[in-house]
């Protein structure tokens, strides 16, 4: 007798492990009452400090929330081959890498997102967006969200050791989402670094919208590097990590 | 000074955990182990083998019953017993970013040792452990074989009068359990005594000199492997293969066990040759053996479970 | 007291376990062949001074760099309790330093010399740029602030350390540790004044903040160095309050920290 051995869908399995890692991650309750511990702390900063930011870091911290959503699908990926080794358990089936790739993340977002929502309704209040504002604002959040998610899962790939990724990921996502201005406006960054902080996705989607608000004031040509380096950027991770999912989904 | 090395009376354990029924992991567990001996400890997945290893060795606390380590009470004084013991733990992983060589001299240097002796007893212990290959490759980059000989090799190297090793040779090859086995009844002659889990019944035939099988946080047999064997009414199996359905003949010569179309039977050397005149009557194929501890072990646990 | 003959039968055995000679091989390798995890904790302190910097006022940046010192030796507490948790639920080591002479505040000692190795870098940047802005601001770092500081920084640290490992050993599974940590260091660090004055903040968040450590520590610093004024009775207040807090911490960190299993 024959078996037909069609080829897999692509991005097969992507509802069931979505639903699978959100359930996982419904029951850290913990993690997800921490989960805007350093945004808060970042805006309390500014409160006290500089209260006339407070609109700008609000703004800031829901693009830092959706970036550092990026740095969870970090640590579960890693979490899950290092300790579990539960991804060759999920691998080893009709669930294709992207899939397992894109419903890690998007599990992580469905849990994640809701304390997001509720700071960017205080920026809401706060700067009173218009429609359109609040259009780009959701729009920018999902590009900053693909690229964290495109990133963290393809580090995740490269820790051996549980204890090494806390280092390297704090690092790295305080480089992208402190440093640079996301939680303060692009203006008071040194002009010339301004394109290198404008190729970075966090601050690239925090300097749009500063612009949009009046915030921030960058030349036609820095917007337009932000804009398209962002369009670029979200494509170009995103692919990587979809083709970068499958080359690792077998270990050579 | 008394000859025993671990005495426990009515050792009771029982887990509570918010939102989960109790477990009682030892529900009165009584035994001794004599200095220098080698004691294994069977039994099912859950049975309690492992939490009345954490007990004696002061990582658990019971909830009644005693027990003493060469003679102080572990649980009120723990710590005048700490020196003088080490422990396996099970699964336990090295250091990821120390080497097996800096694995055990560290920990060494922890308990106390010298920087001599120390190094002394880690290049001992590599040795010992087949290890002297991989001994400078960070543990991150080791099997996980390797990984259990390197933990196996620290505490080894401690040569404390009291080990207790949680199933210590889990993932190794059969070579390198060989090692640990030589080891263990090398320090077994410097005057250490051993208690371990193992599910390897070989091993626990190998090497221990008495043994306990405990059941749902129970002890049902104590004694020498030898001992268990002959409980279960024979030395010798025989395996007949189209057996299964003349069984009843095979019955009156003790414990039958059938398996699909075949059956094994075990017999005392001294019905042997009557059995296999019956085999040889029936036109069946039939195969003699040694009766192993796994087929006592199952035999004997098989029991207590239809008792309950 | 041993007990009867055994130490006589046993006269080799180690009676005291020495947490010195092995954890600093064991934060030593950790860090040397890890060269990337010592920069964040020095990277991390400045990431944050920059961001201030950009939103606070000048005047207030050696104040911000005695915080930046202050915080890192705080989170010595969070990384204490990432390694301590992730040894004892991962790889099982904690048991293996359990059934030993080392004992429960030798390898709280121990973890703590391990991960102060990966900071000191940071601090001894961070002091060496608070002696340069300070000097050029007028608010030079003499000897008796340099002690005070570092008078503060150790309490901080033998503090902090014992709050991680106690945190550490309630924590069950490798996933808590991330968030625990994050909220306990974190929060702890927002609610102290140690990158401003204490007299900025909100009134009732003043009451709040003074009961905590790390304000003292922070007021004492800030005090010594002429960044807020304090007079000597204020400071011996200071170092008093300190003191309490720190004996009070550590008995009931002492007191919650497992070292066996229940």
């Amino acid at each position: 007798m024959r078996t037909e051995v069609g080829s897999p869908r692509p991005f097969g399995g992507l509802r069931a492990f979505l639903w699978t890692e959100a359930l996982v991650q419904a029951h850290e309750e913990l993690a997800m009452a921490t989960s805007m511990v350093v945004q808060g702390v970042l805006l309390v900063f500014v409160w006290i400090l500089n209260p006339a930011l407070i609109g700008v870091a609000l703004l800031g911290a829901v693009i830092f929330s959706m970036f550092t959503m990026g740095q969870r699908v970090l640590n579960e990926a890693a979490y899950i081959r290092i300790d579990h080794k539960a991804n060759e358990l999920y691998l080893a089936g009709p669930l294709t890498a992207e899939g397992y790739f894109l419903g890690l993340s998007s599990g992580i977002l469905l849990v994640y997102v809701g304390p997001v929502i509720a700071v960017g309704i205080l920026a809401d209040l706060v700067v009173h967006l218009t429609a359109l504002e609040l259009g780009v604002l959701v729009l920018l959040a999902g590009v900053v969200w693909v690229c964290a998610a495109s990133i963290g899962y393809t580090l995740s790939t490269a820790f051996r050791d549980n204890r090494a990724i806390w280092a390297y990921s704090s690092l790295f996502f305080n480089v992208f989402g402190v440093l640079p201005p996301v939680f303060y406006p692009l203006d008071l960054f040194p002009s010339a670094l301004r394109p290198i902080v404008l190729l970075m996705p966090p601050s690239a989607a925090a300097s749009i919208l500063q612009t949009m608000i009046g915030a921030a004031h960058p030349t036609p040509g820095q917007l337009d590097l932000a804009v398209v380096g962002l369009a670029v950027e979200v494509v170009a991770l995103f692919l990587f990590a979809v083709l970068w999912a499958r080359r690792t989904a077998r270990e050579r | 000074m008394s000859d025993l090395a671990l005495r426990a009376v009515d050792l009771r354990k029982t887990y509570v955990t918010k939102g989960s029924p109790s477990v009682n992991a030892l529900a009165g567990v009584t035994m001794d182990v004599r200095r220098g001996e080698r004691l294994a400890l069977l039994g099912r997945n859950g049975a309690g083998k492992t939490t009345f290893l954490r007990i004696a060795s002061t990582l658990l606390r019971p909830s009644s019953g005693t027990i003493e380590v060469f003679g102080v009470d572990v649980d009120r004084h723990p710590e005048r017993v700490r020196p003088y013991i080490a422990v396996v733990p099970q699964e336990g992983k090295p250091f990821f970013h120390l080497t097996p060589r800096e694995q055990i001299y560290t920990y060494l240097r922890a308990r106390g040792f010298g920087r001599e002796t120390a190094r002394t007893r880690t290049e001992e212990s590599i040795q010992r452990m087949g290890l002297a290959e991989c001994a400078d490759r960070l543990a991150i980059t080791l099997s996980g074989g390797q990984r259990q000989r390197t933990m196996v090799a620290t505490v080894i190297a401690t040569q404390a009068p009291l080990l207790f090793l949680d199933e210590p040779t889990i993932g190794m090859d059969p070579f390198a359990r060989r090692s640990v086995w030589e080891s263990l009844r090398e320090l077994t002659r410097r005057g250490s005594t051993i208690v371990l889990t193992t599910h390897y019944l070989d091993e626990a035939d190998a090497l221990s000199q008495r043994l306990y099988i405990i059941e749902r946080g129970h002890v049902i047999v104590s004694g020498t492997a030898e001992d268990l064997k002959r409980s279960v009414g024979g030395t010798l199996k025989v395996q007949l293969p189209q057996g299964a359905a003349a069984v009843e003949l095979f019955r009156s010569f003790g414990a039958c066990v059938i398996d699909g179309e075949a059956v094994t039977v075990i017999v005392a050397p001294e019905r042997l040759g009557e059995l296999m005149g019956v085999a040889v009557g029936q036109h069946l194929t039939a195969t003699v053996g040694p009766v192993t501890l796994e087929e006592a072990f199952l035999n004997v646990v098989g029991r207590s479970i239809d008792e309950d | 007291m041993d007990a009867p003959g055994i130490a006589a039968r046993y006269p080799n055995v180690p009676q005291r376990g020495r947490a010195l000679p092995a954890f600093l091989i064991v934060g030593w390798r950790w860090i040397s062949r890890h060269p990337a995890v010592a920069i964040t904790p020095v990277l991390l302190p400045f990431i944050f001074l920059y961001f201030l910097s950009l939103i606070s006022p000048p005047s207030l940046r050696p104040l911000e760099i005695v915080g930046a010192m202050l915080f890192t030796m705080q989170n010595i507490g969070s990384w204490v309790l990432g390694d301590s948790a992730t040894w004892r639920i991962e790889c099982s080591l904690q048991d293996l330093f359990v059934a030993s002479p080392l004992g429960r505040i030798r390898y709280l000692f121990g973890i703590a010399l391990s991960n102060l190795i990966a900071m000191l870098p940071a601090l001894v940047v961070l002091a060496a740029m608070l002696a340069w802005v300070g000097g050029s601001d007028g608010h030079p770092l003499t000897g008796y602030a340099a002690g005070v500081l570092l008078v503060s920084l150790a309490v901080m640290w033998v503090l902090f350390s014992s709050i991680g490992i106690a945190i550490s050993s309630r924590v069950r599974t490798q996933r808590q540790i991330w968030p625990v940590g994050n909220l306990t260091f974190t929060l702890l660090g927002m609610l102290s004044p140690l990158y401003y004055p204490v007299t900025i903040l909100p009134p009732l968040w003043q009451d709040a903040a003074h009961f905590l450590p790390a304000t003292y520590a922070a007021l004492l610093a800030q005090g010594a160095l002429g960044l807020t004024p304090a007079t000597p009775v204020q400071m011996a207040v200071y170092a008093g309050l300190l003191a309490a807090c720190a004996v009070v911490g550590l008995a009931v960190t002492l007191s919650l920290y497992r070292w066996g299993e229940r």
